[in-house]
């Protein structure tokens, strides 16, 4: 009989490296300079994507392939309303989170009984057709030459976009995180258990899946958007399937199913994606290359790893102690 | 005692395979009835249909006046019906604690948030297991694994509670504490019972009816004694277990 327990870290050892590690970034305008100050803020864009994504995931074994596309419609959405009727972004963003949520609630009460893979190849047809109609509606969404949107506010400044970007990333992280600790959360992780099992203890397991597909489609509708008004130019490459399959290796490099993953997992590709720019679009397929080995191997990923090393050093030492 | 649950003509195929035709009985309310049968007989499958884990073919389910033929497993459960599994289905990855926490929460129990926990306690104490609330369930051994499920089907609170071979693989002491808590649950607590095993002892001990199944059909129903005595059940099945 193990005696293994599933941890339980207290609220103040949780919190203190998350606030941290946000001291750190809210000074990076101050030193970091143009350049790796848009790879931050690139890199925060994924955290919000990679972690939302394992919301649904890691957290209700719910492998969706339409993530990029709500960021997509969060963008192109606040881009054409800023376009077409001069709405301000700081509106449109919003009108692209409901917009982003109202299809997941839509594709995910028409697809999430059916499950699992099925589940996957729906999103990633979803993915296709959203992609070829960008593509094509060419007068709406100017297609492949990209939609030339405003700066989310007032004149262009990087760091106007950073503290933006960190300010609704903050928000994701708190919002998962209070989520995961909520009632909902617990039925998200009994769904993900066993369905069968939660279904026969009241647990309405249909409902409990379109909930966090519909939270996770908004997130990336508000990611999508306010990454949309930085680059000021939207183009089909945000609801593409390259940047999906980037969000995917992320987080399972950094660790699906677990808070801290996507976060590490993202920050620490977008890193070394600008080391690696010179290799082109190979680094999708390094990255990709990689994921699929953490994905047989390491399956706790970077996060995984980290934490069984910290959980272990104790008992070695204290083996080492008696002998 | 007034009614509580009436199963009329349910049939249930799977594929080309009848696995329970025409079964009808009634249950009165904390009554605690055995269901036996050799392997395959369909008992498993009867629970699944009362639960709404899967649905009938034909026939009609009524449970406390309520017509739960077509009901899913999750509106049963709020409606006050709670199960075990016979292969156990703990969630691997949450603790003890956890787990009986998803069916309070799961099957809307009247438990005040801050009373969560201790209640959860007082379950896996009741049910022996103590100590192990910060356990993740799939470390637990398949006895332990056993006691879990009990303790989530009583955290949903409920009116009747189907249990599915809960003392396989029970050593002598254990399976007397689990007659112990199944006697507690129909006597004490007034839950109805229907339980299904194939430890004969023990059901012609506690049971005060007993429904016997053979290949998808009711060959008998009647009390322990009957049963004993009677020839077609000793050719379906106690032949079998006695030789």
């Amino acid at each position: 009989m193990s005696t293994r327990h599933a941890k339980v870290p207290s609220a103040r050892q949780e919190l203190l490296p998350w606030l941290a590690v946000l001291a750190l970034f809210l000074t990076l305008p101050a030193w970091l300079g143009e350049y790796w100050l848009g790879s931050a803020i690139v890199g925060l864009f994924y955290v919000m994507m990679a972690a939302s994504w394992n919301l649904l995931a890691g957290f209700t074994g719910q492998v969706s392939f339409a993530h990029a596309a709500f960021a997509g419609v969060g963008a192109y959405t606040s881009g054409i309303l800023a376009v077409k009727l001069g709405l301000h972004p700081l509106l449109g963003v919003p009108v692209g989170v409901a917009a982003a949520a109202l299809l997941s609630l839509g594709l995910g009460a028409l697809c999430i009984r059916m499950g699992g893979i099925y589940l996957s190849l729906t999103t990633l047809a979803f993915s296709e057709i959203l992609r070829l109609v960008i593509n094509n509606e060419y007068e709406i969404t100017r297609g492949t030459m990209g939609l030339k949107v405003p700066f989310i506010l007032g004149d262009y400044s990087k760091a106007t976009a950073f503290y933006l970007m960190l300010a609704a990333a903050a928000a994701v992280l708190l919002v998962i995180r209070w989520l995961l600790k909520s009632d909902l959360g617990l039925m998200f992780r009994a769904v993900q258990n066993d369905e069968v099992a939660a279904d026969s203890l009241g647990v309405p397991v249909t409902r409990i899946r379109v909930t966090a597909f519909v939270i996770s489609g908004a997130m990336a509708g508000l990611a999508g958007g306010l990454y949309g008004h930085y680059l000021t130019l939207i183009t089909p490459h945000i609801p593409s399937l390259d940047l999906m399959f980037l969000v995917l290796a992320m987080a399972v490099i950094g660790g699906m199913g677990t808070f801290a993953g996507p976060v590490v997992g993202a920050l620490f590709l977008e890193v070394l994606a600008e080391y690696i720019r010179v290799w082109g679009e190979f680094h999708v397929l390094i990255f990709s290359l990689v994921a699929l080995g953490f994905a047989r191997f390491l399956p706790g990923g970077i996060v995984g790893l980290a934490t069984a090393w910290l959980t272990r050093r104790p008992a070695r030492s204290g083996k080492g102690g008696a002998a | 005692m007034s009614e509580l649950l009436r199963v009329e003509g349910v049939s249930k195929s799977f594929g080309g395979v009848q696995a329970l035709g025409e079964i009808s009985f009634s249950l009165a309310e904390h009554e605690l009835l055995g269901l036996i049968g050799p392997n395959g007989a369909g008992k498993t499958t009867l629970f699944h249909l009362i639960a709404g884990t899967l649905l009938p073919d034909a026939g009609r389910i009524t449970f406390a006046g309520h017509d739960i033929t077509r009901l899913k497993a999750h509106q049963t459960c709020r409606l006050g019906i709670a199960r075990t599994f016979q292969v156990t289905r703990p969630f691997a990855k949450l603790t003890c604690l956890e787990n009986v926490e998803v069916a309070l929460v799961g099957a809307e129990a009247p438990v005040a948030r801050e009373d969560r926990a201790e209640r959860c306690a007082e379950l896996l104490g009741l049910v022996g297991l103590k100590g192990k609330e910060r356990l993740a369930a799939g470390q637990l051994n398949l006895i332990d694994k056993k006691r879990l499920e009990m303790a989530r089907a009583l955290a949903t609170n409920p009116r009747l509670i189907l249990l599915d071979e809960v003392l396989g693989g029970l050593n002598s002491l254990e399976m007397g504490q689990a007659m112990d808590l199944i006697s507690l649950i129909n006597r004490e607590m007034g839950t109805t019972v229907i339980w299904i095993e194939h430890v004969m002892g023990a059901i012609m001990r506690l049971s005060q009816r007993v429904l016997v199944l053979d290949q998808g059909e009711l060959i008998f129903t009647g009390t322990p004694e009957q049963v004993a005595q009677d020839r077609r059940v000793i050719e379906a099945y106690l032949g079998e277990q006695d030789a």
